[in-house]
């Protein structure tokens, strides 16, 4: 069986061809080896890093950006964004703050990915 | 009204602007960065996927990350005072900056001046769209700005028209959040967004997306409730026999960007076709002296690290120039074989350069070669090139050219 697969790992975005052979997985298509780790990782258990946002009270948006600290499997990420659903957090957060910890199967932190200032009074 | 004076003046507060300001700074600039918003990071911080950064920070990073990296650097860095809430109405030839703040006018008289705007979406004007104008219809960056900044739901059936990369964007992070997204529409033969989010975004969930493939009508009262689709032939001409209506309440257009040309047009700065936007030298600087531009505001970008780029050549050249350094006269570029447009437009002689260009077809095992008086001055291999991945590459300094031109093909 022969699979095209474009490497998201870099800007390059190299057209990778994986064929499955007698001596395992044939990687064609990429620049550097990081793309063969990458085909093989898709083939066989696609990861990828969930971004998304939850509630913040007491800052200047209603919405704080956050993602997994590391890729989760990708069936993960639907069951994840459900949990992230009734997350509620208070500003002040830094970036790199850990929201939720050890959630899933690969058991990632949800971490903040900007910085909230507690809103200013009376503005 | 209140006057001050700087070395540099750079408007826009996104990633060129900060870059630019950075730039300037490190050459011994007195650098006013003028940003509308409360915070600095422009658009990146409604981005807040990951993908951002694998160059400059050698990390796949968030746009909210990325910015944020970048607003430290400008906080530590001596030299910028940040000046936010204060939107610029007018650049002036003579390098004075007109700015509303809310403490009032504000005129900056700067030694130079770096224009680092960004740009704003396409809308349905634009592309005329025949039917009602009920609510539901949105550009991909207003649907972003909603969902993750404002947490407004905005439906629970969408298409979305347009295969920009906001677009397959918005199409991942409307499935995450819940909305089931019908498909993707492009009218062009060939999908404008790079591959990387043609496989994130819509592969990984099953959304399909259909080339040569339009919306035509707008159904709906008062919301949206139905749109009509239907396929274009290679003229662009729609097919009639192909018809089909798609129940929906949301429509997300991705049909492009275009470079915020208000101040670059107030300086009496004329505007390319190509680009939309103004003719630059390899220092990125305007056509009126002392004015440089960068990043989306100049020409549409798809990467954050090219911007930055641009922003450091920008704010370099920009902090020479207030230190009272000139450029000479430049050599144009002329696009040849496959060569939508080139950037800059002009190169300095002897100077190294990076040159951006766009194609206008997609094509394999490519070379672009640059040419003066018939000789190839430089050339590079491209095993893939499609108008929607923007070719970059560092060009040596180029000197001794007859003609007084270059031109550059794809071919
Ligand atoms: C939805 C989306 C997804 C993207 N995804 C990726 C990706 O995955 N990877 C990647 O590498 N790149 C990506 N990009 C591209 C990259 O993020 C942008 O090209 C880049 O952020 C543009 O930077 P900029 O500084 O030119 O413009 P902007 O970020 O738009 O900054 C312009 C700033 O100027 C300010 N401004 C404008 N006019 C005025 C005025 N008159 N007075 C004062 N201030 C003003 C604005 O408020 C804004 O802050 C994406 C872009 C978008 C829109
Ligand atoms: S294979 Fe290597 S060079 Fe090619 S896209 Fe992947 S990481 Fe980049």
């Amino acid at each position: 069986m022969k699979q095209n697969l474009v490497c998201f790992l870099c800007p390059n975005s190299c057209e990778l061809t994986v064929e499955e052979t007698e001596s395992g997985l044939a990687v064609r298509g990429n620049r550097c080896p990081r793309g063969e780790a990458f085909a093989k990782q898709e083939l066989l258990d696609p990861q990828r890093t969930l971004t998304s946002s939850v509630r913040i009270h007491g800052a200047e948006f209603p919405l704080l950006s956050v993602r997994s600290d590391r890729p989760v499997k990708k069936r993960e990420l639907l069951p994840l964004m459900q949990q992230l659903r009734s997350v509620e957090c208070t500003a002040p957060i830094k970036q790199g703050d850990i929201i939720l910890s050890g959630v899933g199967e690969t058991a990632v932190n949800i971490i903040a990915t900007r910085t909230m200032a507690a809103k200013v009074r009376g503005r | 009204m209140k006057e001050i004076v700087c070395d540099v003046a750079v408007i826009g507060g996104g990633p060129a602007g900060m870059a630019a300001a950075l730039s300037a700074a490190a050459e011994g600039a007195q650098v006013l960065l003028i940003e509308r918003n409360e915070g600095l990071g422009g658009i990146l911080n409604q981005c807040i996927h990951d993908g951002f950064g694998i160059h400059r920070f050698g990390e796949l990073l968030t746009g909210p990350e990325y910015a944020g990296r970048f607003a430290q650097q400008v906080a530590a860095a001596e030299g910028i005072q940040v000046l936010s809430h204060a939107l610029v109405t007018e650049v002036g030839a003579d390098h004075t900056v007109f700015c509303t703040t809310p403490k009032g006018m504000l005129t900056c008289h700067a030694k130079a001046i770096v224009l680092a705007v960004g740009c704003y979406e396409r809308t349905r004007g634009a592309i005329t769209i025949a039917g009602t104008r009920p609510a539901g219809v949105y550009t991909a960056g207003t649907a972003q700005h909603l969902i993750n900044l404002d947490n407004v739901a905005i439906g629970k059936r969408a298409v979305i028209l347009g295969s920009g990369d906001i677009g397959l964007i918005m199409a991942r992070r409307l499935t995450l959040e819940g909305v089931e997204v019908v498909c993707v529409l492009e009218k062009m033969p060939i999908c404008n967004g790079l591959p990387r989010n043609v496989q994130q975004c819509l592969k990984d969930f099953g959304i399909p997306l259909y080339l040569n493939r339009t919306v035509t009508e707008l159904r709906g009262r008062n919301h949206l409730e139905q749109v009509v689709v239907c396929d274009v032939d290679d003229r662009g001409a729609t097919i009639p026999e192909t018809t089909e209506t798609i129940d929906c309440d949301t429509l997300i257009l991705s049909v492009g960007l275009i470079p915020e040309t208000e101040l670059l047009r107030s300086a009496g700065l004329p505007v390319a076709r190509m680009t939309n936007s103004t003719p630059v030298n390899s220092h990125l600087e305007t056509e009126v002296a002392g004015i440089f531009a960068c990043g989306n505001g100049l020409h549409v970008n798809d990467l954050v690290d090219n911007v930055s780029a641009e922003g450091e050549c920008a704010g370099k050249w920009a902090a020479r120039y207030a230190a009272g350094e000139r450029a000479g006269s430049a050599i144009p570029v002329e696009c040849g074989t496959n060569v939508r447009y080139t950037m800059p437009q002009t190169l300095l002689p002897g100077e190294t350069a990076r040159l951006s260009l766009r194609v206008l077809r997609e094509a394999r095992e490519q070379t672009l070669v640059v040419r003066g008086d018939g000789d190839i001055l430089f050339s590079r291999k491209l095993s893939h090139v499609t108008p929607a991945q923007m070719v970059c590459v560092e060009l040596p300094g180029i000197v001794g050219i007859n003609s007084g031109k270059v031109e550059v093909s794809v071919e």
